[in-house]
């Protein structure tokens, strides 16, 4: 019979799927579990600095004096880039020794934004999440690393749409949410592995595709620059990297051309990818809930201090900006975190009743071989 | 129609019939994912409400199974 046939090939296209990401999957669920509450451990594990109490409206001093204070706490460094915290009066400045900075060879200085007092120095060390991150975005191989996974978010997609082509047949004689315990534990489990992936199937299939995007997001973003940074350098080709221009300015010239925009980075004039030579990149967010995810940088000309180039962000950068929340879960508040991990942890049961029903499978077929054998030895065949 | 926990192997359903709960829960949960990126405040708490089903769904059956019929 055709369909009998069709389920099979589903079936099998099911299991081998399945197999093959299925390490990593639960490697990416565990992982993903506590890093959830990235920002709440980290508040636990690690010192924050915070902003001494101030009248409402204290005014903020110049962002210029906070460079100057960062310069002179480390004379010759290189300020590369300056942060400006949302939820706090804080500054942190970037210095590194050399103009194109090494990993974990910088220091971030942190200043009171209407003083310019140095509140103190924030730690170089990885914490604990920085690890788990690391483990579950590329399991430190790099930019290979990251790729693999994407590709196992690939297979862990057909995975899922085999898992719902095969769900059909399985629960034609089931109502919704039966569970057997009463039969063997393989029917309790394949209930279980069945009810707790369908009702998790949206969630699942977005917070997979949104991580096999966020896979691609040094690429897409080379890409972009690969695009712009010609265009922009052109008229400043053979020049040495700008000096800063006053900061200050720049960010109010272009808080009074997008007055709809915050403002939250700005990087100083580099020759690191991360920046451009000859201007200031002020990276800039919306104001609204969902326009706080897209990030466009404004590129102030750093030889005149005022020109701006509002460059275009291109659309598959804007869907990288959404793919993060959808991800993460961390743009509903706690909440939604907690659900975020309850529904990891479902998932995590699924992989697991997967595991199990897999196993059983191969050992009641073996179990069966073994059988045939003796019968046939038996009968002296 | 209370049909116990056991296959009935005359009661052949529907693809609707077996899709029917899955297709709501994956619709609700899709509507709950988009609803907190819109706002906050009440968006956010319909979000929670939506994307908690799965969740309810999960134990409530998984309790229900060990409940004598």
């Amino acid at each position: 019979m055709v369909q009998a046939r069709t389920i099979r090939l589903w079936s099998r296209i099911h299991t081998w799927t399945s197999l093959v990401c299925m390490l990593f999957l639960l490697m990416l669920c565990v992982t993903g579990l506590p890093l959830v509450f990235h920002d709440e451990i980290d508040d636990l594990l690690e010192d924050e600095i915070a902003a001494p109490a101030m009248p409402e409206g204290t005014p903020r001093l110049s962002l210029d004096r906070m460079i100057a204070a960062a310069q002179a706490r480390f004379p010759g460094h290189y300020v590369l880039l300056l942060n400006l915290k949302q939820t706090e009066p804080l500054v942190t400045v970037a210095v590194s020794p050399t103009a194109v900075p090494a990993p974990g060879n910088f220091h971030r200085l942190t200043f009171d934004a209407r003083t310019g007092e140095m509140l103190g120095e924030e730690a170089s060390h990885q914490s604990v999440m920085d690890f788990v991150l690391r483990i579950h975005k590329d399991m430190f191989a790099g930019l290979p690393g990251e790729l693999f996974l994407g590709a196992m978010g690939l297979v862990f997609a057909a995975s899922i749409i085999s898992g719902v082509i095969v769900y059909w047949p399985f629960m034609r004689r089931l109502d919704f949410g039966t569970i057997r315990r009463r039969s063997s534990p393989r029917a309790e489990w394949l209930d279980t592995h069945n009810l707790f992936g369908i009702v998790t199937v949206t969630w699942a299939t977005v917070v997979g595709l949104t991580g096999m995007i966020n896979t691609l997001a040094t690429p897409l973003f080379d890409l972009w620059r690969a695009q712009l940074i010609p265009v922009l350098l052109a008229p400043h080709l053979g020049k040495p990297v700008a000096p800063i221009p006053s900061v200050q300015t720049a960010v109010e010239l272009v808080r009074a051309r997008f007055p709809d925009r915050l403002v939250t980075s700005v990087t100083m004039p580099t020759s690191a990818r991360f920046g451009s030579p000859q201007h200031l990149v002020i990276w800039t967010k919306g104001a609204t809930p969902f326009t706080a995810r897209m990030l466009q940088p404004m590129l102030v000309d750093a030889n005149d201090g005022k020109t701006i180039v509002a460059p275009e962000v291109p659309w598959y950068l804007k869907t990288l900006q959404v793919s993060r929340p959808l991800h993460f879960g961390d743009y509903g508040g706690l909440p939604l975190k907690i659900i975020w991990a309850l529904l990891d942890f479902i998932t995590i049961i699924v992989l697991v009743s997967g595991i199990y029903l897999w196993i059983a499978r191969r050992k009641s077929s073996v179990r069966r071989k073994r059988l045939d054998a003796g019968r046939s030895a038996a009968v002296g065949v | 129609m209370a049909i116990p926990s056991r296959n009935q192997p005359r009661v052949h359903r529907s693809a609707w019939d077996v899709f029917r709960w899955p297709v709501l829960v994956g619709v609700i949960c899709g509507a709950g994912l988009g609803l907190a990126l819109v706002g906050d405040g009440a968006w956010d708490a319909l979000s929670w409400l939506a994307l908690s089903l799965p969740v309810v769904l999960a134990i409530f059956c998984w309790r229900r199974a060990g409940q004598p019929r």
